[in-house]
């Protein structure tokens, strides 16, 4: 390997944040020119960063030289290095992908950018109390670019979400307060090690529960997710912000669920807990994206369910089905940005959102359809494709009556929901009013549109074609996934096809009243909070019961 | 009885973060819940402060003295503070917005009007 | 849909004629009597952070009492929030700047006699971004009343 120089962990995190507060002040070109460059540095120190953990040691650093436990403590592990490459990829990739978009001002991209500067940092930091004021940095920029098209709606939708995540982040600052008390520290690695000296491991329980009832709200787990969304399927948001929100921004809740397990370990284990939690996640997840009819809806109440899987795996308990759930947060990153990208073309290019008004993508976008049809095969677990090997390896490490047959509910689910959602690539356009209603649109769509979606796309074959060994390059262990190109696997994919469109079409269209009663039916806040309370107690009931 | 004795400032912190809990989930204004929320929160903040707190100790400034106060927690408090703030303005602001929009500022009169 | 429907509460104040908006003489002198005993405490605290209790936020939102205080003597929206945002912005990049170059690359461990200087400089800068910041801010809230049009994100 040719060594590239490592830059220092904290530039990478707080690059992005200072060069768009520095850029605010510049014309919008000479901004975006500056942002180009930035992206471009930030994926190439991520690639050395990611190199020399791969190939060398971890990388640890504790900002301005200050002794360990009292500086702010930076690592790069071999968990937060590949996602640290995710994360920088795809900001890159998303924001090439709309240089010319309208809505790209300076104060646009400098709220992007503390996102991007949230999420870079949340993977990196190894203590509790950074990781909660950067949660708080994001959830303020996203519910800012959630409102930023400021129609009255979204100004609900955003409150909604800043609200209850307001909520959530008290409990993980009680939380953090009870932890500080028992043990005295903050930080992962440390608090792994006082852990493991506590006399009562009790006394952890009510802090793991406060926080992990923060943190399972952040990665929208069962029945916390009522924010997702909201936030990831906003109208007004552009899709580039729905994108990064799917793709990237709801896995950190996710890898943080892993990493304070992890730090937990020693006292309390609630990996069971979060399993069962993942499969109803999945469950819930799919049947409510059935019953949308907004495309961007469908994306995101599709994202709960792939998070469901995700934890699923993460929990599962086997070393197969982490790696397999690990991977598949990248290959979910790839294939849900994708989805909402071309879903934001989609849109503009029809001026409708209702998926049954919109059909012949295929036809009347060539590129974008291939796109968002390798998107939706990557999802579905299409022989071949990325999702197909993450899936797989879940499927093999979770190997046992229950668990086997809870991921093949899953599958089916997730097909049926895309069998409705692919309506929308098939059939011949419709000669629309919205056809001639915007031809001024078309020259200012980007020269990168078309190219972007191929190659991401591309992504999710490549994914699937090299699945074993794209594991191994990213994350260490080797694992075969012949299994998943194996003639019974394709067998199996094509015969949950069949069963997946005669159900839709036998059954789904047929109770088209619940569907929209179901979609009618909004929560308030109060009853959030509701469920809030009752899955901190869930949690602190299973932590008393277990330790 | 006994164990009214043996609470601290503390569990009082806890006690009220649990009524701000309360009233998030059983107020109908915005404006309450937003109260309540924030009542959670520097109810959490008073928690983290009194942490390590030992009776007689000096605020860790300048000088030295036998015993101080956990200066970690207060740094760290100053943080959550400032968020704090600028959550809950950031809420005020969503809300005049609604309350201009639709003339309520009840959630689930709120809801219907939405609808129609 | 409904039309927009001011809250009546809000609408009494709307109008520069409410008696609550005359310009008071009392509050008028009270204040001005005050206004540079603020500036003094708003400053004292700022410059003080560094080893004593005080600091840049603290001394920040006192200096931001100070445009609070003036808003209350003369409600008139004569002010140029947009200034004050750019101001605060620039003040926000130095304050991401100043570490990066200074603090994370070791310099304050290496030269403890400069600790004060390095942490008097930033309280500056947080305290000047702070009030300018919680300023802007109020006069946001303040300005909304039954204007609207002005309020941008």
């Amino acid at each position: 390997m040719p060594t590239l120089p490592i830059p220092p962990l904290h530039l990478i995190v707080l690059l992005p944040v200072t060069v768009a507060a520095f850029g605010f002040f510049l014309p919008r070109r000479l901004f975006h020119i500056v942002l180009l460059v930035t992206h471009a540095v930030m994926v190439v120190s991520a690639v050395a960063v990611f190199a020399e953990v791969r190939w060398g040691s971890q990388l640890v650093e504790v900002v301005a030289g200050w002794p360990d436990g009292i500086g702010i403590r930076l690592v790069a592990d071999r968990y937060s290095a590949p996602m640290l490459l995710l994360a920088t990829t795809f900001a890159a990739a998303t924001f090439l992908f709309s240089t010319r978009a309208s809505y790209m001002d300076n104060t646009f991209l400098f709220v992007f950018m503390l996102i991007e500067t949230g999420i870079l940092g949340t993977f990196l930091s190894a203590d509790v109390f950074n990781v909660y004021v950067l949660f708080e940095l994001m959830m303020l920029a996203i519910s800012i670019l959630i409102m930023y098209k400021r129609d009255q709606q979204s100004v609900y939708d955003a409150m909604l979400y800043l609200m209850m995540n307001f909520i959530g982040m008290a409990f993980m600052l009680l939380g953090i307060g009870y932890l500080y008390r028992t043990t005295g520290v903050l930080d992962f690695w440390l608090l792994q090690e006082r852990l493991a000296e506590l006399s009562d491991p009790r006394a952890v329980v009510i802090p793991y529960a406060l926080i992990m009832t923060a943190v399972a709200m952040k990665s929208a787990l069962f029945p916390l997710f009522g924010w997702l969304p909201r936030a990831h399927g906003a109208p007004s948001a552009p899709s580039i912000v729905s994108a990064i929100l799917s793709g990237v921004q709801v896995k950190v809740g996710v890898y943080l669920l892993v990493r304070l397990q992890w730090t937990f370990m020693p006292a309390i284990d609630a990996s069971g807990f979060f399993a069962v939690l993942g499969f109803v996640t999945a469950t819930v997840g799919f049947l409510l994206a059935i019953a949308q009819k907004d495309i961007k809806l469908i994306l995101a109440y599709h994202t709960v369910s792939q998070v469901g899987l995700i934890v699923m795996g993460l929990h599962g308990g086997s070393d197969l089905a982490f790696w397999g759930g690990m991977y598949h947060m990248i290959n979910h990153a790839f294939f849900k940005g994708l989805l909402f990208l071309t879903a934001g073309i989609i849109i503009e290019e029809y001026g409708v959102r209702s998926y049954d008004k919109i059909r012949g993508v295929l036809r009347r976008m060539p590129a974008v359809g291939v796109a968002a049809l390798a998107g939706v095969l990557g999802i579905t677990g299409a022989p071949f494709f990325n999702g197909s090997i993450s899936k797989y390896f879940i499927q093999e490490g979770l190997q046992g009556n229950l668990w086997e047959l809870a991921i093949y509910v899953v599958n089916l689910g997730t097909l049926l929901s895309f069998v409705k959602y692919s309506t929308i690539l098939f059939g011949r356009p419709e000669i629309g009013e919205a056809k001639q209603e915007q031809p001024a649109e078309r020259p200012s769509r980007d020269p990168f549109v078309n190219g972007i979606s191929l190659i991401i796309g591309a992504v999710c074959f490549a994914g699937g074609i090299f699945g074993g060994p794209a594991v191994a390059l990213v994350f260490g262990p080797e694992y075969t996934a012949t299994g998943a190109y194996s003639a019974e696997k394709i067998v199996a994919f094509l015969v949950m096809l069949v069963l997946a469109v005669a159900a839709y079409f036998g059954l789904v269209r047929r109770v088209d009243g619940v569907l929209a009663a179901v979609r009618r039916h909004k929560f308030s806040f109060n009853q959030v909070t509701v469920f809030l309370t009752g899955f901190f107690l869930a949690l602190l009931a299973y932590g008393y019961v277990t330790v | 009885m006994e164990i009214i004795g043996t609470l601290d400032v503390s569990d009082l912190a806890v006690a009220v973060f649990f009524i701000g809990l309360y009233g998030a989930m059983t107020q109908r204004n915005m404006v309450k819940t937003i109260m309540s929320i924030g009542i959670m929160d520097l109810a959490a903040i008073t928690f983290l402060m009194l942490a390590n707190y030992a009776p007689g100790a000096r605020p860790p400034i300048e000088g030295a003295a036998e015993r101080m106060t956990d200066p970690v927690s207060q740094a760290l408090m100053i943080t959550a503070i400032v968020i704090g703030v600028s959550v809950t303005a950031m809420c005020l602001a969503m809300f005049m917005r609604i309350a201009y929009r639709y003339g309520t500022g009840e959630w689930d009169i709120l809801i219907r009007r939405k609808e129609d | 849909m409904k039309p927009n429907v001011n809250p009546t509460t809000v609408k009494e104040h709307s109008e520069p004629t409410d008696e609550l908006s005359e310009f008071s003489p009392i509050i008028t002198r009270i204040v001005g009597l005050l206004y540079p005993f603020m500036l003094l405490l708003g400053f004292y605290i700022i410059l003080n952070g560094h080893y004593t209790p005080g600091g840049g936020f603290q001394g920040g939102s006192v200096l931001a009492t100070l445009f609070i205080a003036r808003y209350v003597v003369y409600p008139v929206e004569d002010l140029d929030d947009e200034t004050f945002h750019l101001y605060e912005r620039l003040f926000l990049a130095l304050i991401l700047l100043a570490p990066i170059l200074v603090l994370f690359t070791g310099t304050v461990s290496a030269y403890p006699e400069y600790r004060a200087l390095y942490l008097t400089v930033m309280d500056v800068f947080i305290g000047l971004q702070v009030g300018l910041g919680l300023a802007v801010v109020v006069f946001r809230f303040a300005f909304f009343e039954g204007v609207g049009k002005r309020w941008r994100l």
